[in-house]
């Protein structure tokens, strides 16, 4: 199955606003799925995708600013992205897709179903940024020695492909370059959290899976607990011997946890 | 030629253990800073600057760092400083180069700026600055909003200082209303103004503003090519060049006269490798450079070029040789500081040095040396050139 590459062309809100453009992976057949990516975005049509398509059908769009998708001026956060993103969706047509949201991707995930909860079937949060406990102690992923980086968000046993995620300094190509770009954009300040999402989560009534890596080096696993405690209906789904993104380094127990989560009398093959 | 002293402050007193220069180091502890050190180079420094008054120098200049960044610099406020020379001088033109202005409240900015003036009798240059990625981190502002505020708090400013008031400003960070700058500048509409322009994007910017260039620790070829930047941007979209531009453009270098060519490296050449191996590694200006958001794709794709060859830490320094090569560095007995001068003049296109007489861990006793022989040896002979 080869994923298709597609680009959208969304007309900005308003007569006066520039055309938006998405770009978008997509695969599969079935109940659609919506994978959101990570803060320096996905490395391209990955093996959890091309699972998940066995199952459904899956979009990776990128994110708004990173590759090839534009950032209009005035979204500057998370929530500003989940406008957009609804404005995919209803392109689309995805009338009640899953949503799949991995670190960044799933504080926009979570925002997008604050802004409809009926529109998100299901959600997964793996990782989510968006809550944090203390800023000050989550290491610096914008200022330190770039050697350093792959420790903040892997385990020491990380697979080999890890490096697609954080390449080495001598592999930065302008597409990561330019994502990181956006990600500072976006979480700056306050420090990959927000001060006001704690006391919206109650609104978020969409059945939630969060998925935590047990040994995640960013942002630890008692982070999960935050996001269970505040969510009227959330599952919690510890992945043992995973770091930040988990379905990195151990994609079955991830894969797993999303099946139990979505049995398959609820659609899909 | 026209010779501003500039003072940076950077510190004179690391150990050779303090961990400088490792990526990611930045920034260094303020337990190197000893507090009796630091008020006496700051006062040693107020001395040479009314020095540099009495013995006819152009000018004082100061930049504005933050937070054990950028060699360490102890000058937090330009406008500060520009208050203290302001009291202690006669003749000369007090400058900053300049402001951070994405780090302050350009009303606050342009009010200082207002004071300034009088409290100068109009002898006030000001700088406009976006300052190191550091910067932002010490305070905390997004840096990939820089650019964007540098530009709208530098039109801020301009408006404020030059309106008639009230006026109101509706911009993507600064809203005002009904505001009126109280006092107005001595200079009208406002003090010249200096930018720190490099790429041809801050380049076309200054030209649209018309301000003055003064270009950061570059080349006598990147000056050249500045300079010829600028008329060109300004030729295409028909905007005058300011008439004393050429007198104006400006270069940073650190300068030292002694005696002979051979007393003056003696005396120099171990704390000008300071200033570029200690102090200024300080900055770590690799790992700096990456935060993201500061620069352009295109820009981080050039600074990889040049520093994926090289250990991130140790990106930046260069040895004297190199230095007086590339105009960064003048360094000698009188005959050939003057030589130097008119090649950077001639060949570098610079009418107005930044002079660092004090820069790495040079003593007092022979900054001050430094000083009084160039006024007395070259100053005279590079008035006209």
């Amino acid at each position: 199955m080869t994923p298709q590459q597609e680009t959208l062309e969304l007309r900005g809100d308003g007569a006066a606003q520039a055309t938006i453009q998405f770009c978008y992976h997509q695969a599969g057949r079935g109940l659609p799925l919506v994978w959101l990516h990570w803060l320096w975005g996905e490395p391209g049509w990955m093996d959890y995708h091309q699972r998940l398509a066995e199952r459904f059908q899956v979009f990776v769009p990128d994110l708004p600013g990173y590759g090839q998708s534009t950032l209009p001026e005035w979204a500057k956060t998370p929530h500003d992205l989940a406008v957009l993103l609804l404005q995919f969706l209803d392109a689309l047509s995805l009338q009640r897709p899953i949503v799949v949201g991995s670190c960044l991707g799933g504080w926009v995930g979570a925002e997008l179903a604050l802004l409809r909860p009926e529109r998100i079937a299901k959600l997964v949060l793996i990782s989510p940024l968006g809550l944090v406990q203390d800023w000050t102690k989550v290491p610096n992923l914008f200022y330190t020695d770039p050697a350093r980086l792959p420790r903040y968000l892997f385990t020491d046993t990380a697979p080999e492909q890890a490096s697609l995620y954080v390449p080495e300094l001598r592999h930065w190509t302008d597409a990561f370059i330019n994502n990181r770009n956006a990600s500072i954009r976006l979480v700056f300040d306050p420090y990959l959290h927000s001060r006001g999402l704690r006391h919206h989560l109650h609104l978020l009534t969409t059945p939630t899976l969060v998925v935590w890596g047990e040994r995640d080096p960013l942002l630890g696993p008692a982070h999960a607990a935050l996001w269970t405690a505040s969510l009227p209906q959330a599952h919690r789904v510890l992945i043992p011997g995973a770091g930040h993104l988990p379905y990195v380094e151990e994609c079955e127990a991830v894969l797993q946890a999303i099946h139990t989560f979505i049995p398959p009398q609820e659609g899909g093959a | 030629m026209r010779v501003f002293n500039m003072v940076l402050f950077g510190w004179p007193h690391l150990p050779d253990d303090a961990p400088v220069g490792t990526p990611g180091s930045y920034p260094l502890s303020n337990r190197y800073f000893d507090p009796v050190q630091g008020n006496a180079l700051l006062q040693q420094e107020l001395d040479r600057i009314t020095l540099s008054d009495e013995l006819g120098l152009d000018g004082f200049t100061c930049q504005e760092h933050h937070g054990g960044g950028g060699f360490c610099a102890m000058v937090p406020s330009t406008h500060l400083m520009a208050a203290a020379v302001s009291q202690r001088t006669q003749q000369l033109h007090v400058a900053v180069t300049g402001t951070c202005i994405p780090l302050h409240h350009p009303l606050a900015i342009a009010e200082e700026v207002a004071m300034l003036d009088h409290l100068s009798n109009g002898r006030f240059i000001w700088g406009a600055l976006r300052g190191f990625p550091t910067e932002y981190l010490s305070y905390n502002v997004n840096p990939a909003e820089s650019q964007a505020r540098f530009r709208e708090g530098f039109s801020l400013v301009l408006k404020a200082l030059s309106s008639e008031g009230p006026f109101d400003f509706d911009g993507q960070f600064y809203r005002v209303r009904d505001y009126n700058i109280w006092p107005k500048p001595l200079q009208q509409p406002y003090p010249k103004i200096w930018m720190a322009a490099n790429s041809l994007d801050s380049l076309d910017f200054a030209v649209k503003n018309r301000t003055y260039i003064a270009t950061p620790w570059v080349s006598i070829e990147r000056t050249r090519a500045v300079h010829e930047t600028y008329y060109r941007l300004a030729h295409e979209q028909s905007i005058p060049v300011p008439e004393d531009f050429d007198d104006m453009f400006a270069s940073i270098c650190a300068l030292y006269v002694g005696e002979s060519d051979k007393k003056a490296r003696q005396e120099a050449e171990a704390h000008l490798e300071y200033h570029f191996f200690r102090a200024l590694a300080s900055f770590d200006i690799g790992t700096v450079s990456l935060i993201p958001g500061h620069m352009s794709v295109n820009g981080m794709r050039d600074w990889l070029k040049n520093v994926t060859s090289k250990d991130t830490g140790q990106a930046m320094g260069y040895s004297v040789d190199e230095g007086i090569e590339n105009g960064t560095v003048i360094l000698g007995g009188p005959e050939s500081v003057i030589a130097q001068i008119k090649r950077q003049r001639e060949e570098g296109k610079r009418g107005t040095l930044l002079a660092m007489f004090q820069f790495g861990s040079l003593p007092d006793a022979l900054a001050t040396q430094s000083l009084r022989l160039f006024a007395q040896e070259v100053l005279p002979q590079i008035r006209a050139i």
